[in-house]
């Protein structure tokens, strides 16, 4: 196909597209030849010309932002509907940073203390039991003394009662 | 839409997608002020493009969890804008037709008072006018040519970016745009000349516009 009729189908195309939807292929040759020929891209442009210089006299080509009231506004919408944190949301926010900073602490101090101490062996499980310790302690130290008999003076009998 | 804009986009939304609320703020304070001025020019109404701008970003939070940070941040927002802003106008028009309705059998005289006793100096008048003529003209056109005809001469947006804001090829972008030019051409006074330079960037700007 020449170019002439690429150039006469384009025309003939967008004109029709404003009485009838153009089939997938007929829309496809337009995205081709819009981008492909300087022609079909000059006819394209047709009344942009005056239609953009309106469009450049329009006073919303500078669209005055809004005010911050106009902004609070907004947020308190968008803090209702969750979107944005509400302040107490990031104060709680806030809180796990701060415990998080706190646990890495612990664990560098425990790290720290492993190193330094090394590891020790596990203690031994608490038993139930009573340790009798039998000392014999010079006489008259004031300890509480039991005289098994009468004529034992050699020595004092303690018994010290130890759990664990 | 630049590469630096879209990286810096792609790591608010992975914070997001973290858990970190600051991903989602980010998000909204860096494009807020371009949502609302897309409503703005789609609309012609200040107060519901700033609803709008609301809706817009509520949704965009609810969303957010299944956008794909590869794809570009601000042609989602782009397009959810433009959905948002053809239901107001549908349900402007549905409003509209009601007051039109609703005036046909009430008191005519209270709706003009409002407008004659104000003076207002000339070139705010004639600002007024402008914009009147203009907003009649794209108000003219369909919804659909409407959302290309705005994002294109007023966002200044590409051929192949309005495709893929508005999901449809880029040949139906190019019928729609030379069917609302033509419109808008013929809703405009013909003896009013603007004057206006042309605007660089529809022919400057290369690629594929």
């Amino acid at each position: 196909m020449s170019d002439s009729t690429d150039f006469e189908r384009f025309r003939e195309l967008l004109e029709a597209s404003a009485t009838r939807e153009l089939t997938d292929t007929e829309v496809a040759f337009l995205g081709r030849m819009g981008f492909q020929s300087e022609e079909c891209r000059e006819w394209l442009e047709t009344d942009a010309e005056a239609v953009d210089a309106w469009v450049s006299e329009d006073p919303l080509q500078e669209v005055t932002p809004p005010t911050s009231l106009d902004w609070a506004r907004v947020d308190a919408g968008l803090r209702r509907a969750g979107a944005l944190p509400t302040p107490k949301q990031k104060r709680t926010f806030a809180m796990p940073l701060l415990a998080s900073a706190a646990a890495v602490l612990i664990c560098v101090g425990v790290v720290y203390s492993i190193l330094r101490d090394g590891l020790t062996a596990p203690t031994e499980p608490f038993e139930d039991e009573v340790v009798f310790e039998v000392l014999d302690l010079p006489e008259g130290d004031g300890s509480f003394i039991l005289h098994e008999e009468e004529g034992d003076d050699d020595g004092v009998l303690m018994i010290i009662f130890s759990n664990g | 839409m630049n590469a630096e804009q879209d990286e810096e986009d792609r790591q608010l939304v992975r914070r997001h997608l973290a858990g970190d609320p600051a991903g989602f703020e980010g998000l909204y304070r860096l494009h807020r002020e371009r949502i609302f001025a897309v409503s703005m020019r789609m609309l012609r109404n200040r107060e519901d493009a700033l609803d709008t701008t609301q809706e817009v970003f509520v949704r965009i939070h609810k969303a957010l969890d299944g956008f794909d940070p590869s794809g570009r941040f601000l042609t989602w927002a782009y397009r959810i804008t433009t959905n948002h802003c053809i239901d107001r106008i549908r349900r402007r028009k549905v409003r509209r037709e009601q007051a039109v309705f609703e005036d046909s059998v009430g008191d005519k005289r209270d709706m003009r008072t409002g407008r004659s006793g104000e003076s207002k100096p000339e070139s705010e008048l004639e600002r007024q006018e402008i914009s009147k003529a203009v907003s009649d003209a794209v108000d003219q056109l369909g919804e659909a040519h409407r959302m290309v005809f705005t994002l294109y001469c007023y966002e200044g947006l590409s051929y192949g970016e309005i495709a893929a804001v508005m999901g449809i090829p880029v040949g139906t972008v190019m019928s729609r745009l030379f069917n609302a030019r033509k419109k808008v051409k013929e809703s405009l006074p013909a003896d009013w000349d603007p004057g206006g330079p042309r605007r660089g960037k529809s022919s400057a700007e290369g690629g594929d516009r």
